[in-house]
């Protein structure tokens, strides 16, 4: 039995469809220059993907075919030699269609396995996000913006090659950097990217990660019943009807929050999140209406607050609010918890208005995908500073 | 890797690919030259139909592409256009397979050589994002052909030997190529394509003979039957059926035409 190699790159579907396809692929063409056999594969059941849900792809690549083929036996693989969050803030967990529960980011690494992310953040912010392992992995940090691209459009700023070549750093065993840059030439034509490929190999660094160092939270998880403990007929229970809320402050009663999917919570979809004042507020109705996902839980005085357990972000609130900066999108990375902004307002006012204006005004470019002609070309000059200061 | 290339050269192999199991069977489809391809969206067989199109629309394939209503209509009008002498290629998934059930009942009988994709899926309800091979399975009694790949290299050699076998006059069979969904039809495995040369050698042209519907030859098909006709006509599909198997097993040695790949597949047939 050969040696076999597994590779997942975890990513938000649809904006970053195709560059997790062109680095799996990549891996395996890659790999294919070095003698080994291998496969290029999206998960099955995250399809179809949804805009931003997390989603997988993976590559297995092994020395001869008969290794690969007991390799590829499985929908996925139990355990992989590194993982790449081609999003920062993919390292909160991830919860999609084909897992139960919430995934920590770093679940499937073998010991001593590698976790590379693209992002502007330091390794002790990531490590705020990533889920305690009872075994050390290393961390990577390949620095720059998230790439996301849209449905039809590929934002072809070197994100996939720049993987390739710290794959090829992490990992010399699965192929060497001359078989990276051979595939980028034959397969993409495009000597720069090659370019590019090298620099990352050049410049890579990882720090190790302790067992149990990082986020303490315990991950929600939970087990489906099994045949003798499951209702006949293929008929499952419903959501129960919401109930009302009670006031942090003054312990009154009313309003209502809807009961919610208990298991499927689908919060780590969004990459940015609303944050609402409630001091502003017309009580207009329209983000609760508009909100397609129900989101929104009705306070005992008839405001309107976000439930971060629910919110896809999705953006649909701050577009029909009518008053200015009452509901504002800000991306998901300048927050780090899921508590209700309303119980935050009604305990401390001031404290909650100061906290609202520092999101709104230091907020982070909160738009992901494809949005208007020339935005790519906008951001050139940011990534090259970027890239400068390495 | 230079020996591996000599070798891949001397066969005629024209380049190796990374490509799905479902792209494999596209490939397979223009090399052929097949005539008429009907289409129905399904998940997983799509990917095929979504290949077929891209090479349609590239101007790599000169083929009738028709997307049906439905996969009844799909697979009745392969079937009749196959009657008529054309080479064609359908396929479906799980409910739609079961929804052409009409149409892939009777194209044994009728000696109706189509080519056909499986793409394996569970059936709705419940339904799963996996695999079940209860979709293929229902024609297992009938009087297809019936075969599984386990690779997409397969996929690509099956569907150019299915052709082969099942247009052989000995047999006028149709042939359900199952394919995995997820592990073949979207799972991209290293693919080596044969050379239209080498494909051109193997696959003689479709060949209706006898049993063409044209107006030169004057035969009815399919006139209405008593129940004891039809259990004469069951009977002749059987002895036609194990003689294919013999003629199937004498053909698949030409597979050594191409690369000694050991060619797993199971054929089931009455």
């Amino acid at each position: 039995m050969g040696r076999l190699f597994a590779i997942e790159v975890i990513y938000r579907g649809i904006f970053q469809k195709t560059l997790g396809t062109r680095i799996t692929r990549g891996v395996v063409l890659a790999a294919h220059h070095d003698g080994k056999v291998g496969i290029s594969f999206g998960r099955y059941g995250d399809s179809p993907e949804r805009n931003g849900i997390p989603a997988k792809s993976f590559a297995i690549v092994a020395d001869d075919q008969t290794t690969l083929e007991e390799g590829m036996a499985k929908y996925e693989p139990k355990e992989v030699d590194v993982t790449i969050a081609v999003d920062d803030t993919l390292c909160k967990g991830v919860e999609s269609w084909a897992w139960y529960g919430l995934q920590p980011v770093n679940k499937l690494l073998k010991p001593g396995g590698t976790l590379i992310v693209t992002s502007l953040e330091k390794p002790e912010t990531i490590l705020e996000m990533a889920h305690r392992k009872d075994t050390p992995y290393r961390l990577a940090i390949l620095r720059g913006q998230p790439s996301f691209s849209g449905l039809w459009v590929y934002k072809d700023d070197h994100t996939d090659v720049r993987i390739l070549g710290a794959l090829a750093k992490i990992l010399p065993d699965l192929f060497s950097l001359k078989s990276v840059q051979k595939t980028i030439v034959e397969e993409w034509k495009n000597p720069v990217k090659a370019e590019s490929a090298a620099r990352s190999y050049e410049r890579l660094t990882t720090t190790t990660v302790k067992p149990n160092q990082g986020n303490p939270e315990v991950p929600y998880k939970f087990d489906l019943p099994k045949w003798h403990e499951m209702g006949e007929g293929i008929a499952i229970p419903s959501i129960p009807a919401g109930k009302g809320m009670e006031d942090p402050v003054s312990h009154t009663h009313g309003g209502f929050r809807p009961d919610r999917n208990p298991t499927f919570k689908k919060y780590t979809t969004r990459t940015m999140r609303p944050v609402v004042n409630f001091d502003t507020c017309i009580k207009c109705t329209l983000c609760w209406l508009q909100c397609p996902d129900s989101c929104f839980d009705v306070t005992p005085e008839g405001l309107y607050d976000a439930n971060m357990l629910a919110c896809c972000g999705c953006g649909v609130c701050e577009a029909v609010c009518p008053v200015k900066d009452c509901v504002t999108m800000v991306n998901e990375s300048e927050f780090n918890n899921n508590e209700s902004q309303w119980e935050d307002w009604r305990k401390d006012k001031p404290g909650y208005q100061a906290w609202l204006a520092d999101k709104i005004k230091n907020k982070e470019v909160r738009s992901h995908g494809f949005r208007y002609r020339g935005q790519y070309e906008e951001q050139i000059p940011e990534m090259l500073e970027i890239a400068k200061q390495g | 890797m230079a020996t591996a290339t000599a070798v891949e050269e001397q066969r005629g192999v024209e380049k190796t690919a990374l490509i799905t199991g479902s792209e494999a069977i596209a490939v397979a489809c223009k090399l052929a030259d097949v005539d008429v391809i009907t289409a129905y969206p399904i998940r997983p067989y799509d990917t095929v139909m979504q290949y077929v199109a891209k090479l349609v629309s590239n101007g790599e394939m000169d083929c009738e592409y028709i997307v049906a209503e439905g996969e009844h209509s799909q697979f009745e009008i392969v079937k009749h256009a196959c009657a008529c002498g054309a080479r064609v290629f359908c396929g479906s998934s799980g409910v739609g397979w079961m929804y052409a059930m009409e149409a892939l009942t009777v194209t044994p009988a009728l000696r109706v050589p189509l080519v056909c994709m499986v793409g394996n899926r569970a059936l709705d309800d419940p339904g799963a994002f996996g695999v079940e091979h209860n979709d293929a399975l229902t024609v297992r009694d009938l009087g297809w052909q019936l075969v599984w790949v386990d690779s997409a290299q397969e996929a690509l050699d099956t569907a150019l030997i299915a052709y082969r076998v099942s247009e052989d006059r000995r047999i006028f069979l149709p042939c359900a190529i199952s394919c995995d969904g997820a592990f073949l039809t979207h799972s991209q495995a290293l693919v080596k394509i044969p050379s239209q040369e080498k494909v051109n050698e193997f696959l003689p042209r479709y060949n209706r003979a006898d049993l063409l519907l044209h107006p030169d030859n004057p035969i009815t098909v399919a006139p209405q039957g008593n129940e004891d006709w039809v259990m004469e006509i069951r009977r002749q599909n059987y002895a036609d059926g194990t003689g294919f198997r013999r003629a199937a097993r004498s053909l698949c040695r030409f597979r050594a035409h191409f690369w000694p790949v050991v060619w797993k597949s199971l054929f089931l047939g009455i």
